[in-house]
């Protein structure tokens, strides 16, 4: 498979000379979910953030497909092929489902005549909502619209930031699952989450982020043995414990 | 009596509205006050002045023929839009000066000083350029008309001009509705009000939206600048005494609203206009005040505030 996006030695932060992101290098192949995981403050919205366009990079390389694209305007990534899906207030709230879909398919110059009944096929809730104002939908809705809204323009990269916060249980099994169904299309998946056991049961691979560095990249499966995350997650507690 | 009053304040509140408009996307967008404002409503009356002495010369100078009832002709329309390019034009300069170069690394704050000291410059200079005595845009006498009979609710009277401006307000805020509503471009302007950084990641340009949203809000204060100078007169103050006004209307309908500026605007006019034989024409202006501190008393997020956000 080859490789929809590449990150090497990358180094950003919000405040130049304070580096969040330190080193970080990660590699995703078209069709494939990574989960980027990591304990609280490892960088991992951050390192989202600046590949998206969002967050400085001080250096390092980004390239997405065979273009490099560290330091791009955010809006230029999201017309190139990146999507992106934050955290929270991920829709506009005042603009309706439609609008949202529409708005993203007009700036980005796709059909959304075309388009829009794809992604209303693969996420139904959003065709029966799609008169509604985005900031009346469920915490579900609302998460399939952010979703849906990366997705109009056709993005090779897909980047979401904690899609699971806030979610029942019931519907991070809904969510991830139609992660798997767009990362079967073709699109390369970064998945940042703090829900470790549902990211790693839909991604290939596992990326642990610690202190702004990847510290190890291997098969989801071989970090869903227990006690590998705990070890991988705090690797001082261990060393210093006696 | 009732009728009149309705019918002048909305006179007034239509072109304070149209300028609350400017304020009230300015601040939802940019996150700042902008003061600089005013000096945009007062510059767009006295550049269309210019223009109007332009347009007037290119027909071969005298008199101005007015056109059907009104007091002036197909030369004031044409400097109406001229003046309100050119007040577009020294929004952008004033923003590539002045806010551009602020907000990259300044708070809320400081851009809203900046503009304090933007707006004094800026009436200043224009004081300086056209001198300080009232100015016309046309010296034909109007007579007012009556529209309904002085027996029903003590009767409605108004000057064509009246209803001229009136009417291209109603307009001008009803094409700005469906602008924003239903295009691109302002679909795009209500999600970078929104929120920026969501804008950015779905593609869109914010500096572009910002640029658009200067040169909306200018258009609009100059056209409400011309309104002001067509149905009373020009003086360099035009654009400092609306800005009371113009902040009360903004605030009443909830900042960052437009159709709230645009309710806001009418109930500001429909108060001053009532204070008139209320409590007397000299204290016309305080009922803008009066009515800004019964708004931050009661709801200082404003009428249409849930909307804004």
């Amino acid at each position: 498979m080859s490789t929809a996006l590449a990150i090497a030695e990358l180094e950003a932060g919000y405040e130049p000379g304070l580096a969040i992101v330190r080193g970080a290098s990660l590699e995703i192949a078209a069709g494939e979910i990574v989960a980027l995981l990591g304990p609280n403050g490892a960088g991992k919205s951050t390192l989202a953030k600046a590949v998206a366009g969002l967050v400085p990079i001080f250096s390092g390389s980004v390239r997405l497909g065979e273009k490099e694209i560290a330091g791009a305007q955010a809006h230029l990534l999201a017309r190139a092929g990146l999507g992106f899906v934050p955290q929270t207030e991920n829709v506009f709230a005042p603009l309706t489902v439609a609008e949202n879909l529409e708005l993203a398919a007009a700036v980005a110059h796709v059909k959304a005549k075309q388009r829009l009944p794809e992604l209303y096929a693969l996420f139904p809730d959003l065709a029966k909502a799609r008169r509604i104002d985005a900031g009346r939908l469920s915490g579900g809705q609302r998460q399939m619209l952010a979703m849906a809204r990366a997705l109009v323009p056709n993005p090779r990269v897909l980047i979401l930031d904690e899609p699971s916060a806030g979610l029942s249980p019931k519907l991070v099994e809904h969510a991830f699952a139609k992660l798997a169904e767009i990362a079967a299309s073709g699109v390369a998946v970064l998945l940042v989450e703090q829900n470790v056991k549902a990211a790693l049961a839909i991604a290939a691979r596992g990326a642990v982020l610690v202190e702004g560095r990847v510290h190890v990249d291997a098969p989801a499966r071989d970090l869903q043995v227990p006690g590998v995350l705990e070890r991988l997650f705090f690797p001082h507690a261990e060393a210093a414990a006696p | 009596m009732i009728l009149q009053i309705i019918a002048d304040g909305l006179i007034v509140g239509s072109t304070i509205a149209l300028g609350a408009i400017g304020l009230t996307m300015t601040y939802s967008l940019l996150r700042f006050a902008n003061f600089a404002h005013g000096e945009f409503i007062a510059w767009g009356a006295y550049l269309a002045l210019t223009f109007l002495g332009f347009f007037i010369a290119l027909g071969g100078g005298g008199a101005m023929a007015p056109l059907g009832p009104f007091s002036f002709g197909w030369q004031l329309l044409a400097a109406l839009v001229a003046g309100a390019i050119a007040t577009a034009l020294l929004a952008l300069v004033l923003d590539w000066l002045l806010f551009d170069r602020l907000s990259a690394q300044g708070s809320a704050i400081v851009l809203t000083i900046a503009s304090f000291g933007a707006a004094l410059a800026l009436r200043n200079f224009l004081q300086f350029v056209y001198g300080s005595l009232p100015a016309y845009y046309t010296r034909e006498l109007q007579i007012a008309i009556h529209i309904v009979p002085r027996d029903v609710g003590g009767g409605l009277r108004a000057t064509p001009d009246q209803l001229f401006v009136l009417g291209l307000a109603l307009v001008l805020v009803v094409g700005l509705h469906l602008f924003l509503q239903r295009t691109t471009a302002g679909r795009a302007m209500r999600a970078v009000a929104h929120n920026p950084a969501l804008a950015r990641v779905t593609g869109i340009d914010v500096a572009s939206v910002v640029r658009w949203t200067w040169i909306l809000g200018a258009i609009l204060a100059a056209v409400a600048g011309t309104f002001a100078g067509l149905v009373g007169q020009l003086r360099p103050q035009i654009g400092f005494d609306l800005l009371l006004p113009l902040f009360a209307a903004a605030i009443l309908g909830g900042i960052g609203s437009v159709p709230g500026a645009v309710i806001g605007g009418l109930i500001v006019g429909l108060a001053e206009s009532a204070a008139v034989p209320l409590i007397g024409a000299e204290y016309r202006a305080a009922a803008a005040f009066g009515v800004l501190i019964a708004i931050l008393l009661v709801r200082p997020q404003g009428l249409f505030a849930e909307r804004a956000k």
